[in-house]
């Protein structure tokens, strides 16, 4: 049973021209122990699934779904607090600009503390605060940070970008969560750090059985870190599967325009050339086109593509297009 | 070439101005404070016509009658009259003209030489900059109403001397949030952009910086305007301001404060029209500044 | 060849504060010398911290140097002399949203350069806007809209268009490709490379996108901590570092 099961999720946003399905029919599962991720441009809505998958989008959105469940259990289903306490133990959130999520007043250690605030019954209230010393010192030794005490004394714009990070990640795990959500939790950093940090999921993947949503735009590090992936468009699901499947013989279109604008995939290109790139722009929330999203700059676009086209499934491999490309040699079962 | 103006646009997206006053007229609180100051700036200008009576006249024979709207009142003096018989209404709208049409032009006045001062302060670099910032923080410390009071008694009561006073007072307050206004802008990346465009000092002013200090002075402008209002109605309250016949709400004020028992309607009038005044310049201030505040985010 | 650009022993030194009232000074980068031909693109990558921002910012006059000389086509550019500098070497900013006046058209900030440095008409100011809209892929009515009404990648597009006003010879991009997504920055590379072709441009790219540097770049300057660790052709650096400090750079950024 997939540990997160997300089956067309819709988020909409009202505004004064009506009605906006921001994220149109989004379906996403990660089973447990699997990295999986969650790959598109800025526009494309992935923060916005996170935040969902979160509960914490502000009332202006509205969500949607099929199906929404964590471990079995509906979430749009529970209350605020059984859903934050579902959050506190079960799902844990690292976000984009560490520094900025560490106040900047308070000491690391301090909010550190903070964060352990639920301490495991049985222990007396007498040696609570040593309880969480004790439980500190793990976290951090765990996230790879040696000089404990030094960390816990400073304050957050003492410390690096991929120092502040690290804490983050150790917040975030110390209830032990069975899902954590890196919401492109590198970008800001350089790139020695980046590749410490993508080091410590993998590290958290296999030893703690952590199973983590890696939500990112960069393709290079989704290549290396993760075994799964979903590509997502304008708030639509584009393509799904094993990771290096879809990184050998992507079935959608965009995909294969992502693939191919690195330099990186494409070593057929001359030095200096024309990179291959989409032409146009990620469309704006007013003027969302009908049916595939993609339409508009989609370069094998027919009359057909103003329906939306249903997930189909090739292999273990889930793409949405009328019309998808590498296709001649795989066989199709339709879902 | 076809000429792209007979296109127009699906949906219009408004400048910074329009959005500005799109915010500000949202807000009922701040459109009414609008009104009000509209009124006040209205009958400052008009007041010769709209007043009822001229001003200074004593009727001898309705001396201290009590507001229209009173068993003893007559609606021929709606806010009935004070103790030498002069008119309450006559002189509060003359008094618009002294205290707040006063105010108004102290403030305009004090920005424009608070402005020069802050924009070449602001400008300037290095050690210059720091002497003239530190010059600056010390003139913010002298209180404002104790240098009109000061102003005052040293070179006599009077309009003009009052006006000079209060002027001289609010001119710190400009000149420190103009400085400090131009000097944050400089640190921004656009203006770095038009230094390197080839610009002088006075072009990057102009274009780069200026239109982005505007909100800050804007907000400035009316704090100092009721800041304004207040001390002038102190000062005549102090007896330092105008001299009869001219009115003025501070002065009435403290001519009535001896009847206040007999006669309140002498006292309560002109402390409502303060009131009123300074409270519309506040909701306008406060207005602006969530206006401003919204666009940013 | 001549060398468009020449950079001799360029250092630049940090007021750092006072000690018992000697001012001191931190030293942030140099000696650095290299030079650049035309419709060259010089590369320079290194770790924060290594100074690359810094001679990209006093290459293009945001910055003064402390010492050193740069000769511009034959001629050696004083420090302050904007005027100057702005004919020749221009720049690209790295974050589009905040080197965009949020007040002022966007037709306004582009004849900005040509407002200040040339005698042109109104007339001519106005068709030389449209003209270097339409070279950047954007549309004349674009010079009426305020900076917040367009996307992320057409600002960088304005920045470019900036930086092509008044004819440059060589455009520098300071970390300029960083913020924006792939698809966008491929878009961007490409009207790089294409006004390169076609007007003759040199490019200095200051990033840390080993991909991109790769594809695009004729020669690589390895920056670390404020030294010119290895400076040469682009494939032989790539392919052969000789360099400690390269090694371990192409490493982490994934090679």
């Amino acid at each position: 049973m997939p540990l997160l099961d997300i089956r067309n999720l819709t988020i909409e946003l009202d505004t004064p021209d009506g009605r906006i399905k921001a994220i149109d029919r989004v379906n996403l599962s990660i089973n447990p122990g699997e990295i999986r991720g969650l790959v598109g441009e800025s526009g494309s809505g992935k923060s916005l699934v996170a935040k969902a998958i979160m509960g914490i989008l502000s009332d202006r959105w509205h969500v949607s779904a099929d199906r929404l469940r964590y471990n079995g259990i509906d979430l749009l289903s529970l209350s605020a607090r059984e859903r934050r306490k579902l959050m506190g133990s079960e799902i844990a959130m690292v976000f984009q600009e560490p520094s900025s999520c560490l106040d900047p007043n308070d000491t690391v250690g301090h909010q550190l503390h903070e964060s352990l605030a639920k301490v495991s019954p049985g222990v007396p209230f007498w040696q609570r605060k040593q309880w969480r010393e004790v439980r500190i010192r793990q976290l951090l030794h765990k996230v790879g940070i040696k000089d404990h005490l030094k960390i816990m004394d400073s304050y957050p714009y003492e410390l690096s970008e991929g120092m502040c990070q690290r804490v983050l990640i150790a917040m975030a795990i110390a209830y032990k969560p069975r899902l954590l959500i890196a919401d492109e939790p590198t970008t800001v950093l350089e790139s020695g750090a980046q590749a410490q940090i993508f080091k410590l999921f993998k590290k958290l993947n296999q030893l703690n059985d952590v199973s983590i949503l890696l939500i990112s735009h960069d393709l290079v590090y989704i290549e290396n870190w993760t075994q799964t992936i979903t590509v997502m468009y304008s708030g639509q699901t584009v393509e799904s599967g094993q990771t290096k499947d879809i990184f050998q013989q992507p079935f959608h279109p965009y995909t294969m325009a992502l693939l191919r604008s690195m330099p990186h995939f494409e070593n057929k290109l001359s030095h200096k050339s024309q990179l291959n790139a989409l032409s146009g722009c990620v469309p704006t929330l007013q003027h969302l086109p009908i049916g595939c999203r993609l339409g508009p700059r989609c370069p094998n676009a027919q009359r057909r593509c103003v329906e939306m086209p249903k997930m189909k499934k090739a292999r273990g491999h889930y793409y949405s297009c009328h019309f998808p490309i590498n296709y001649d040699n795989a066989e199709s079962n339709n879902e | 070439m076809a000429r792209t103006s007979h296109i127009y646009q699906d949906e219009i997206i408004p400048s910074p101005q329009q959005q500005i006053w799109r915010n500000f007229s949202k807000s009922p609180v701040a459109m009414l404070g609008l009104w009000v100051f509209a009124v006040f700036i209205f009958i400052s200008i008009f007041a010769p016509l709209l007043a009822p009576y001229p001003l200074g006249y004593q009727h001898t024979s309705a001396l201290l009658m009590p507001p229209s709207w009173h068993p003893e009142g007559h609606v021929a003096f709606f806010f009935g009259t004070d103790d030498l018989g002069r008119d309450i209404l006559s002189n509060l709208i003359y008094g618009t003209r002294t205290t707040f049409g006063a105010s108004l032009l102290v403030t305009f006045i004090a920005l424009f030489f608070g402005c020069v001062i802050g924009i070449f302060s602001g400008m300037s670099h290095g050690l210059k900059s720091s002497v003239l910032n530190h010059i600056l923080d010390a003139t913010l410390a002298i209180p404002s109403l104790l240098l009109a009071i000061v102003f005052v008694a040293i070179s006599g009561p009077g309009m003009t001397n009052v006006m000079l006073a209060v002027g001289i007072s609010l001119t710190p307050q400009f000149m420190r949030a103009t400085h400090n206004a131009v000097h944050h802008e400089l640190s921004k990346e656009y203006v770095t952009a038009t230094k390197l465009d080839g610009a002088n000092k006075s072009q990057i002013f102009i274009n780069s910086i200026l239109p982005n200090i505007l909100d800050a002075l804007v907000i400035q402008i009316t704090l100092a305007i009721s800041v304004a209002i207040i001390d002038i109605a102190t000062l005549g309250f102090l007896k330092l301001g105008v001299q009869s016949p001219r009115s003025e709400w501070g002065a009435m004020l403290s001519e009535g404060l001896d009847l206040i028992f007999l006669a309140p309607w002498n006292v309560a009038f002109p402390g409502l029209m303060i009131f009123t005044s300074v409270l519309s310049i506040n909701m306008i201030g406060n207005g602006l500044q969530r206006a401003l505040k919204e666009r940013i985010d | 060849m001549n060398n468009l650009l020449e950079v001799n022993n360029l250092t630049k030194s940090f007021h750092a504060g006072y000690k018992w009232l000697v001012p001191q000074y931190q030293h942030a980068l140099g000696p650095i010398s290299f030079s650049l031909a035309e419709q060259q693109t010089l590369s320079i990558i290194g770790n924060s911290g290594s100074g690359k921002t810094t001679l990209a910012r006093i290459l293009v006059g945001a910055e003064q140097r402390s010492s050193g000389e740069i000769i511009l086509e034959g001629e050696q550019l004083e420090s302050k002399n904007h005027q100057q500098r702005c004919r020749c070497i221009r720049m690209i900013f790295q974050d589009a949203d905040t080197s965009l006046n949020p007040r002022i058209r966007i037709g306004n900030l582009l004849e900005e350069p040509l407002k200040f440095g040339t005698d042109l008409t109104k007339k001519d100011r106005e068709k030389e806007v449209h003209s270097k809209l339409r070279q950047v892929g954007l549309l004349p009515e674009h010079a009426h809209f305020y900076p917040h009404m367009i996307s992320g990648g057409q600002k960088q597009r304005i920045g470019v268009a900036r930086a092509l006003m008044l004819d440059p010879h060589i455009i520098v991009a300071d970390e300029a490709l960083s913020v924006l997504d792939m698809s966008v920055r491929s878009q961007i590379i490409n009207l790089l490379l294409k006004l390169q072709y076609e007007m003759g441009l040199s490019y200095i790219f200051v990033s840390n996108n080993i991909n991109i540097v790769r594809h695009i770049s004729d020669r690589v300057m390895v920056l670390d901590q404020g030294v010119m660790a290895e400076f040469g052709d682009a494939k032989q650096v790539f392919d052969t570092p000789t360099n400690d400090v390269t090694k371990k750079l192409l490493y982490n950024l994934g090679h």
